[in-house]
């Protein structure tokens, strides 16, 4: 299901997909999920350096309580072993709760900050968790195609061109 | 990238009016794509993999030693208890079918949730993300690197103090985690690949490790088991009625005893060796990629240590078995959504592409036409792919023999072995791309250093092969073209 179906469908209407901007993981604390919280260029014009990083950041806290090896999460593995296993065909892990929960978030955010700015956050589950997706929209009537313009090849500028 | 500032926002202005149109009416884009039932994600999925259920259940291709394993597991368990254990019951204690059961409910739901789930395959990169990545590959290395050789693929991380090297996955066109590694039985990279095991029928990774340790365990335990109380059996028979008596009658009256006892004979070795391998590996917190490559061995450097270990050998054994447990990310009885843009590069031809074209069409179009504007800057190499029948095993690709062959016949240091292209091919006669072998992995994967474009097949100015890629292009469609211009990205800057 598409969480953001509601302002997503308006942004669609009203704008055009100019550009998509990818934060990528941070590995530099091994396998665990954590995400840059580098502030990529191509949102210097659209949205609060702060607001974006308190966004990562909390997604990256969401991402360590879910992925937190103690006591809990080794209650849960323990009893999982006992019963084969089986028990995962009748109980939600806590990782699957944690996801739902940044799903609600990603939602709610996307709603009150990113929508309203003409931005869209993607889920990182649905890029196996490799990126945040942020997709920037440019207002079709307005002077988009000039403002698109120049983002994308801001983006892709210095490059082998 | 783009080369020409003006013809950028005129290009976007027109896609975007396109990408709007078609989003603002919903109902159409379902219905061109849908006009059958709603296709779930699993049967379009790019790897080389079966699924069962509607994409409850996930195994490798080849499944013909795990029906084996089912075969060997279920006879000799099913004889024991036919056989050994009415006599054990009566003789010693009802206890012991007791506990064979349970080890046998174990084993058994162990062995079909290591075989059936997903051992944590990654999905491979939307289109976007790859022209995205493309892009910063670039920039890292600049255009201007001079050399023909195509910049390393590689990014380096400092994971506790120890530096390691992030690999690029052809295939998957994304940079893999620290300790993913692709399996090219499976097509597919895996996230803390361990092994692809053939008795289970399927890749053994981050998802699916801890079930393949219970499962070897506990197999274990059963072999032990029913040898030792088959071995029981025979004594207190031959006690009641003679050695040679005993095995007499147990042709006739308790069949394939010896048979049982043989097998569990050389299983009890294998597995147990096994077990005790794999749980050297859980103290160590390393996978078996990691041990035959020897990543952490001390042979290596005196400041080569394993930087995930926790440090103690409970902490990382809790960790492997009991630690949190990531879900699937390939989502497979997810539903296609028409607004998502699919997937790049499927192994498995033009069938999958063909669904998914409405889709990729309508959000990359942009990401399309300046890669492909690069093909046609590029021009050089021919960016061809071969038949999906060649697999990347078989052809190892001695760097510099290339040389000597014709221009226009040889694809050097193409990074995608097992996407295809086959409309391209069969028009334009270009011949295969060969890959290169990593050393020692049993899988397959171009290592960037081992992927040179030797001076010698940098036709600057060799007609047929700029004449055999125009002929490409004019044959192929934009959308097909995609995959092989983000590809040929990697040329550009060995021209």
């Amino acid at each position: 299901t598409v969480p953001q179906v509601h302002s997503l469908q308006e942004l669609r209407r009203s704008a055009s997909l100019a550009t998509k901007v990818f934060v990528q993981r941070d590995y530099s604390d091994g396998t665990t999920c954590q995400f840059q919280t580098k502030f990529p260029p191509e949102l210097e014009s659209r949205i609060e350096r702060q607001l974006f990083e308190e966004t990562v950041k909390t997604l990256n806290g969401f991402y360590a309580e879910a992925e937190k090896i103690g006591g809990s999460s080794y209650l849960e593995g323990c009893l999982a072993c006992a019963t084969a296993y089986f028990i995962f065909l009748c109980m939600e892990t806590h990782y699957e709760k944690v996801l739902k929960k940044i799903s609600k978030y990603i939602q709610e955010q996307n709603e009150k900050i990113y929508a309203p700015r003409g931005l869209l956050l993607t889920d990182p589950l649905e890029r196996g968790m490799r990126v945040i997706e942020i997709s920037i929209y440019e207002d079709r009537c307005s002077s988009g195609s000039s403002s698109s313009g120049s983002s994308s090849s801001s983006s892709g500028g210095g490059g082998a061109g | 990238m783009t080369p020409g500032g003006g013809s950028g926002p005129m290009k976007d202005c027109e896609y975007s009016q396109i990408s709007t149109h078609s989003s603002s009416s919903p109902m159409e884009s379902p219905h061109k794509k849908k006009k059958s039932a709603p296709k779930r994600k699993w049967e379009v999925f790019p790897g080389r993999n079966k699924f069962f259920c509607n994409g409850r259940i996930m195994m490798a291709r080849q499944t013909g030693v795990f029906y084996l394993t089912l075969v060997l597991i279920l006879v000799t368990s099913g004889l024991f208890f036919a056989f050994d254990c009415p006599y054990l019951s009566e003789k010693i204690t009802p206890a012991i079918p007791a506990i064979g059961g349970i080890l046998f409910f174990f084993v058994m739901g162990t062995l079909l949730r290591t075989s059936f789930s997903d051992p944590g395959v990654l999905p491979r990169a939307t289109p976007d993300e790859a022209a995205d990545l493309e892009r910063q590959i670039d920039i890292a290395n600049g255009s201007s690197s001079g050399g023909y050789r195509p910049p390393p693929r590689t990014k380096e991380v400092i994971i506790n103090g120890q530096t390691v090297k992030l690999k690029y996955c052809f295939t998957c066109k994304i940079f893999r985690p620290p300790r993913a590694s692709h399996c090219s039985l499976c097509d597919n990279c895996v996230e803390r690949f361990d092994h692809h095991c053939p008795w289970v029928g399927n890749c053994v990774g981050k998802r699916n490790y801890r079930f393949f340790y219970m499962f070897i365990l506990s197999l274990s335990f059963l072999t032990v088991f029913i040898f030792a109380f088959v071995i029981t059996h025979v004594i207190l028979r031959s006690q009641q009625t003679g050695f040679l008596n005993a095995l007499k009658d147990s042709p006739a009256r308790y069949p394939f005893t010896e048979t049982n006892s043989v097998v569990c004979f050389f299983s009890v070795w294998s597995i147990v060796g096994l077990s005790g391998f794999h749980t050297y590996l859980i103290s160590s917190n390393q996978t078996t990629n990691e041990d035959i490559k020897g990543s952490w061995s001390n042979k290596r450097g005196k400041e080569n240590y394993n930087p995930y270990s926790y440090g103690n050998i409970f902490t990382n054994c809790c960790a492997a078995l009991c630690g949190p447990l990531s879900p699937s990310l390939i989502d497979r009885r997810g539903f296609i959504q028409p607004d998502t843009p699919q997937l790049a590069g499927p192994s498995n031809g033009i069938t999958m592409y063909g669904a998914t074209q409405s889709q990729s069409n309508m959000c990359d179009q942009d990401q399309c036409i300046q890669s492909t504007k690069f093909v046609l800057q590029a021009a050089a190499t021919p960016l061809l792919q071969s038949e999906p029948s060649i697999t990347s095993e078989e052809l190892p690709l001695p760097g510099k023999t290339t040389i000597s062959g014709p221009c226009a016949s040889l694809t050097l240091g193409q990074p995608t072995p097992p996407s295809s292209m086959p409309n391209l091919t069969s028009d334009t006669g270009l011949t295969d791309m060969i890959p290169l072998k990593e050393e020692h992995e049993g899988h397959q994967f171009l290592t960037p250093e081992e992927a040179p474009s030797p001076p010698g097949m940098l036709p600057s100015g060799s007609p047929i092969t700029h004449s055999h890629t125009m002929h490409v292009l004019s044959l192929a469609s934009q959308d097909s073209l995609h995959e092989d211009s983000v590809r040929g990205l990697v040329k550009l800057s060995s021209v």
